[in-house]
């Protein structure tokens, strides 16, 4: 009897959240309160809640913020998330709204930034030379490429932007988009058109080339097939 | 030429088209330069948009490197106390479950028949409860009937005893008398 207790006790410890889906955690973080659940949700969720806080605000301390906030509000209207529902599109949903919360905000009272600590920089910052590593002026280039397509991405209008962030840096189906934003799928694909059209015009003068370097780059994890 | 529509040219650019559309795609696009030349501004554009690197500082990521340790110190416990079930030998365990068996059904037997017990016990009571209801309203419906028997038999024997007064006055032809005391009826 002892035994058979132990092996449920470790079979719950090593299936526990490993295996559950994203919802099941929601229901039972919903229905019981079982804090681990929301521990779960939360490691696998803060990292592309974070990014689409940086991409759509521009600001990575108000981002984090902004992610803080989502999770608050998952904590708090948790026992409000609907069964048959989507866990991520309703994370995506509320995330959203408080960026567009952010900017409007900001379009009211315009703030300066007293300093910034963006990873633009961070990555212009030249540091000693290795053997193996990037140049100080392949550094800087990369810096400046980012600084670019960061300010075209900023610029674009913020419908244009979540399309934008949701697809192809977080790489949601153009469907997945459509039902986070409640907005229909041919919407959804002609802004991104547009949003593309109007980031070649602001980033056609950078020309970057498709270089091995360059392809190196690309974020495996959040594919984009473009 | 009939062109595949802009949706279609951004499900094929992100690969969200099925096989069939997207090899159809892929020839439209080998005799179509106009949609090339959309497909390649879309795609250097996208490689431009790559450019842009978000970095989760570790302080973010804490929680997610405690894990694997977490998870190694588990594997580690796990491994131990299996290493621990082996070491014991099979024979021992069986008898040792055996035991713990035997023990617990001799508990809950224990249990089960102190409860039948108490449980017999108190249907007999209420069994003898409900006889002796029975009987004494048995016998207060005897009283009661031989009473009303009693009283039957006291009015027959004075009906009788006038209707023979009378007809011996009958039968003598004579004014009858008056009933003695004796024979009129309570």
């Amino acid at each position: 009897m002892q035994a058979d207790n132990m092996a449920r006790f470790f079979q719950h410890l090593f299936n526990r959240g490993t295996k559950l889906t994203d919802e099941q955690l929601m229901w039972r973080f919903a229905g019981t309160g079982d804090g681990e659940a929301f521990r779960l949700l939360h490691e696998r969720w803060h990292a592309p809640i974070f990014r689409l806080c940086v991409r759509m605000t521009g600001d990575e301390h108000r981002a984090e913020d902004l992610r803080q906030e989502t999770f608050a509000r998952v904590f708090r209207f948790g026992r409000e998330f609907e069964n048959g529902r989507k866990f991520s599109t309703w994370l995506w949903r509320i995330a959203l709204n408080l960026c567009h919360d952010e900017l409007r905000r900001r379009q009211r009272r315009p703030e300066l930034a007293l300093a910034t600590t963006d990873s633009a920089e961070d990555s212009v910052r030249v540091e000693e030379p290795m053997c193996d590593g990037p140049s100080p002026a392949q550094q800087l280039e990369t810096g400046e490429r980012h600084a670019a397509v960061r300010t075209a991405l900023l610029e674009l209008p913020e419908h244009y932007r979540s399309v934008v962030v949701l697809r192809h840096y977080e790489n949601l189906k153009f469907a997945e988009i459509a039902e986070a934003l409640a907005i229909p799928e041919g919407t959804v694909k002609s802004r991104m058109a547009e949003a593309l059209k109007q980031l070649n015009t602001r980033l056609a003068p950078l020309e970057l080339p498709a270089t091995a370097t360059q392809r190196k780059l690309l974020p495996t994890s959040q594919a984009a097939c473009l | 030429m009939k062109h595949p529509t802009q949706d279609q040219w951004l499900d094929f650019a992100y690969g969200e088209l099925a096989e069939p559309q997207r090899l159809d795609l892929e020839a439209h696009l080998a005799v179509c330069p106009d949609c090339a030349r959309q497909l390649n501004e879309w795609r250097r554009t996208g490689q431009q948009l790559n450019a842009w690197r978000v970095d989760v500082s570790p302080t973010r990521e804490v929680n997610a490197r405690r894990w694997p340790w977490a998870a190694a110190a588990a594997i580690a416990l796990l491994l131990g106390v299996t290493a621990g079930r082996w070491s014991i030998n099979p024979a021992d365990l069986r008898g040792q479950i055996a035991t713990e068996l035997r023990a617990e059904f001799d508990q809950k037997l224990n249990v089960t028949t102190a409860q039948w017990l108490l449980a017999r016990q108190q249907d007999q009571q209420v069994t003898l409860d409900l006889l002796k209801q029975v009987e004494a309203r048995r016998v207060a419906e005897d009283t009661s009937l031989r009473k009303s028997l009693e009283t039957v038999a006291v009015l027959t024997q004075s009906g009788f005893q006038q209707a023979n007064y009378q007809m011996r006055s009958l039968a003598s032809r004579a004014e009858p008398a008056a009933v003695p005391a004796a024979y009129r009826p309570n």
